[in-house]
């Protein structure tokens, strides 16, 4: 599903976000990255979502190469990737039917279809009954739940989340980690950045450790 | 499908006009002082030019002959100058003719020529040029080969008009061109600095689009028809403002005016051209909002 040859990523400062990361994730596989902040996480999955381009390296996903892609090619390959971030990026003057439908809107689908599909998502994520609540008067859980259902609307491939726990209470953060291996169950590969080490380790065998931008363990 | 984009970008588009009208309304106005300004200028020019026309078309040359002149040089002189290939036509006035004409124009002032023994009049050549040749140099070269021959006395032709009118003509021209494009180019940058901050005020949700996967067309898209809007209300009303306020004017000024002047009566535009500037306030709006949104780093992947 993800493959990395090589990759380099640098900023303008001499010190690389990623130096030499090269690691293959299959598909189906529900996968932590973890490792300190700064250790060149969220530079990771910005890769592999197409937000930033690697400095050096290949980087295949779903059989693109996404290094050699147009940049007016990136969009469509986006769509096929749901992102879930720590400050769950939901539009707070849009209800939560709205922020989930977004996603089919800007890609032209008819509205019967939208309908259908953010109550079945909604309903999915037990929040059938706030669709009509803003963001703002939703609880941390509740706003990373709608932030998921926004990025499983499309039926994405490849699920990428960037500390999705971080803002959140151990109980809640359990809950989100269950919704992501319910996702996964449905055959999406998960892929989740997470400075918790432990809860890497509770919740899967499969691990990427990073540390100063360097791949220091692999267990996949 | 492309049906469905197209109707989330309307829907945007309108949403975010009424959410932020003041900004909308402020762009509008800006953009309807700019056309009110282009369409005074554009109906001065249109007006003079179709007076000028008008004028031009009228424009003699009167030959007007020594008293006494005999039949037989007055016809030779007429064969002439009929045979010049500047000349349309020739009319003879005689004295007679010419104080006939001047009582008619005096009807009700008889008084004025009550005083008079003899007719002062003298007989005159009515020259008419072909329109080819009816601009101030030529008028100029033709009258220079005509001012010798005899029995002419003296020769009348609007030489000072004409060239005042050109120059008037040529420089409120230019104005409308200079002071047009400049305003042009000022409204272009309100509209594409309202753009510039919309897209500002709404950054976080460009984010979220490209984060589900919206191409920078579709993000694009509805800023450009808020910007044509405005363009569009602006171009109309500006249209709608002059239109109203020269009827005002023609009832109150120009008729008077005009018959006064007694020359070709007011122009205003035509169809065509009230389609021109409402068409033209839409492409306003367009190449402002691309200009800026083509620029934003927002908008780049």
């Amino acid at each position: 599903m993800i493959q990395l040859h090589q990759v380099h990523k640098f900023y303008d400062t001499s010190i690389p976000a990623l130096e030499d990361i090269n690691l293959k994730i299959r598909k189906g596989d529900f996968v932590f990255v973890t490792g300190p902040s700064g250790a060149g996480k969220t530079t990771l999955l910005e890769l592999i979502f197409s937000a930033e381009t690697p400095s050096k390296g290949e980087i295949i996903v779903n059989g693109v190469n996404i290094t050699r892609i147009k940049s007016s090619a990136i969009p469509y390959i986006r769509r096929r990737i749901g992102v879930v971030f720590q400050d769950f990026k939901l539009i707070p003057t849009k209800t939560v039917y709205e922020n989930v439908a977004f996603a089919l809107e800007i890609i032209g689908v008819n509205r019967k279809i939208i309908k259908r599909k953010v109550w079945q998502v909604l309903k999915w994520v037990g929040l059938l009954q706030k669709k009509d609540a803003f963001p703002p008067c939703l609880s941390g859980g509740e706003q990373q739940r709608v932030a998921i259902a926004r990025a499983i609307i499309n039926n994405p491939i490849l699920l990428l989340a960037d500390e999705p726990t971080g803002n959140l209470d151990p109980a809640l953060s359990l809950d989100i980690i269950k919704l992501f291996k319910a996702i996964n169950a449905r055959g999406t590969t998960i892929l989740i950045a997470t400075h918790d080490r432990q809860m890497a380790e509770k919740f899967s065998d499969k691990i990427i450790f990073l540390k100063h931008g360097k791949l220091t363990g692999l267990s996949i | 499908m492309i049906y469905n984009k197209i109707s989330y970008c309307f829907k945007t588009a309108f949403y975010n006009l009424r959410k932020h009208l003041l900004l909308s309304a402020v762009t509008a106005t800006t953009i309807a002082i700019t056309f009110i300004i282009f369409i005074f200028f554009l109906v001065v020019v249109i007006n003079l030019s179709s007076f000028k026309n008008n004028w031009v078309d009228r424009l003699q040359v009167i030959l007007y002959l020594e008293n006494g002149a005999d039949a037989a040089a007055i016809d030779e002189t007429r064969t002439f100058i009929t045979g010049l290939p500047e000349v349309d036509s020739v009319r003879f006035v005689s004295r007679d003719d010419a104080l006939i004409m001047l009582k008619k124009s005096l009807e009700g002032q008889d008084g004025i020529l009550q005083g008079l023994e003899e007719n002062p009049l003298p007989a005159s050549l009515e020259i008419k040029l072909k329109k080819e040749y009816l601009t101030p140099e030529r008028v100029e070269i033709f009258v220079e080969k005509i001012k010798t021959i005899r029995p002419v006395e003296d020769i009348e032709y609007g030489q000072k008009w004409l060239e005042r009118f050109t120059t008037i003509f040529t420089l409120l021209k230019i104005m409308g061109i200079t002071f047009g494009g400049l305003l042009f180019l000022f409204a272009f940058f309100i509209i594409s600095n309202t753009i510039r901050l919309l897209v500002y005020s709404r950054r976080d949700e460009i984010e979220i689009m490209k984060l589900v996967g919206a191409t920078n067309r579709f993000i694009k898209l509805p800023f450009c028809i808020e910007a044509g809007i405005q363009g569009l209300v602006g171009s109309s009303c500006a249209l709608l403002f002059v239109t109203f306020v020269v009827r005002v004017l023609m009832s109150e000024f120009i008729v008077p005016f005009q018959f006064y002047v007694g020359q070709s009566s007011f122009v205003f535009l035509t169809t065509t051209q009230s389609v021109f500037i409402i068409v033209l306030g839409l492409v306003l709006g367009l190449c402002g909002s691309l200009f800026s949104l083509n620029n934003l780093k927002e908008l780049k992947n």
